[in-house]
């Protein structure tokens, strides 16, 4: 998920810069008061996801966590993922400082993408009903941000089909286990706070 | 909040002992062939990954090849000019690693292929694969707990410059 330095064509990365501009800008924006604390816990937690190694494919990968941030921060999630990737970078040196943009965008439209198509269905819905639309969150997030991944490697050069068709195989397996992880993390927070989908 | 902050504390405590994503590339000039080795942050092999050698002033493509299983490769380098190299391993999907190889590294190098001497001449500056790897150790925990401290002082921070801009404008 997250694109090295030197890979991508220098107009998908400038690209990537000014759409997660954009997107930090409306989410600065979404950004309310009381919902900084929140904000910063999914931050936190999107943040450390990313060690947590899935042994799945033939490429190594990781629990993304953006259908879960998506769901609970709406457009805030773009400032909670900028944040977040900028210290992965630093810290970890997971992708690169010319990539941040592009990677933030690709991460954040599967976060956005999902709070629009499953958030009402998770806020109002109890039950049966919020739980599934909870796994189709993370399942969705994960094929849109994948999509994205691809769009940005085959502008890039690489031949799209081709691409699209590995990175949605080895993306598909971990579609499948951020589904049931957020299945579970929004079925406990329904149980014991269930204020927190609310604004 | 207390629970979702559990949450966190929780995947925190998970990372301890899980693995990070990144690729990696390291070797070392053995005289007539590059050998070295690929892969991931969490210790596993990049398998079946494109090496390429580029002249680093030109840029010009001087040699390719792949890992094998496990991660390994060797890249015959007859003919390679002794120049400043670049050896690339593309893991795939966005991820790529980069080694450099400095030009008394190839020419002694070079050198060795030529005169075929003992296996002291074949020390290149760069470490030997295997003894580069770095270790896990608590180094990576220390920076997720940083990570996250910085990351509740971005947030604080915008809420106290808001705080201050707001008062300003009244």
């Amino acid at each position: 998920m997250h694109i090295s330095e030197g890979v991508l064509h220098p107009a998908v990365l400038g690209a990537g810069i000014v759409l997660s501009a954009a997107g930090l800008g409306l989410g600065l924006k979404d950004l309310k008061d009381e919902k900084m604390v929140k904000t910063a816990i999914f931050s936190s937690a999107f943040f450390v996801a990313s060690l947590i190694h899935l042994p799945i494919g033939p490429v190594s990968a990781h629990l993304v966590l953006n259908g879960l941030v998506g769901i609970l921060l709406g457009w805030a999630a773009f400032c909670a993922i900028g944040v977040a990737l900028f210290l992965q970078f630093v810290l970890f040196g997971f992708g690169g400082v010319t990539t941040l943009g592009i990677n933030t965008f690709n991460i954040a439209a599967g976060a956005l993408a999902v709070s629009y198509l499953f958030g009402p269905a998770i806020r109002r819905g109890n039950g049966r009903r919020s739980s599934a639309a909870a796994f189709g969150a993370g399942f969705v997030a994960i094929l849109v941000s994948a999509v994205c991944l691809a769009v940005s490697l085959a502008v890039s050069g690489e031949a799209f089909a081709k691409t699209a068709q590995v990175v949605l195989a080895a993306h598909l397996p971990l579609a499948f286990i951020e589904g049931a992880v957020t299945f579970f993390v929004v079925r406990f927070l329904k149980k014991v706070k269930p204020e927190i989908f609310l604004n | 909040m207390k629970h979702a902050a559990l949450l966190a504390v929780m995947l925190l405590v998970l990372s301890g002992t899980a693995h990070a994503h990144r690729v990696n590339v390291f070797c070392v000039n053995e005289g007539d062939a590059l050998t070295g080795e690929g892969y991931y942050a969490s210790g596993e092999p990049a398998i079946d990954a494109p090496v390429k050698v580029y002249e680093e002033k030109t840029g010009k493509l001087a040699a390719e090849g792949r890992t094998d299983g496990e991660g390994r490769f060797s890249i015959e380098l007859a003919g390679v000019p002794p120049k400043d190299l670049r050896v690339e391993l593309e893991a795939g999907m966005g991820h790529k690693a980069v080694w450099r190889l400095s030009a008394e590294a190839s020419s002694v190098a070079s050198y060795a292929a030529s005169s075929r001497t003992s296996s002291d001449t074949r020390t290149s500056p760069n470490p030997p694969a295997s003894a580069a790897r770095p270790a896990r150790t608590g180094g990576e925990f220390f920076r997720a707990a940083l990570g996250i401290a910085m990351i509740w002082a971005v947030f604080w921070g915008i809420r106290k410059v808001r705080r201050c801009t707001l008062k300003t404008s009244r």
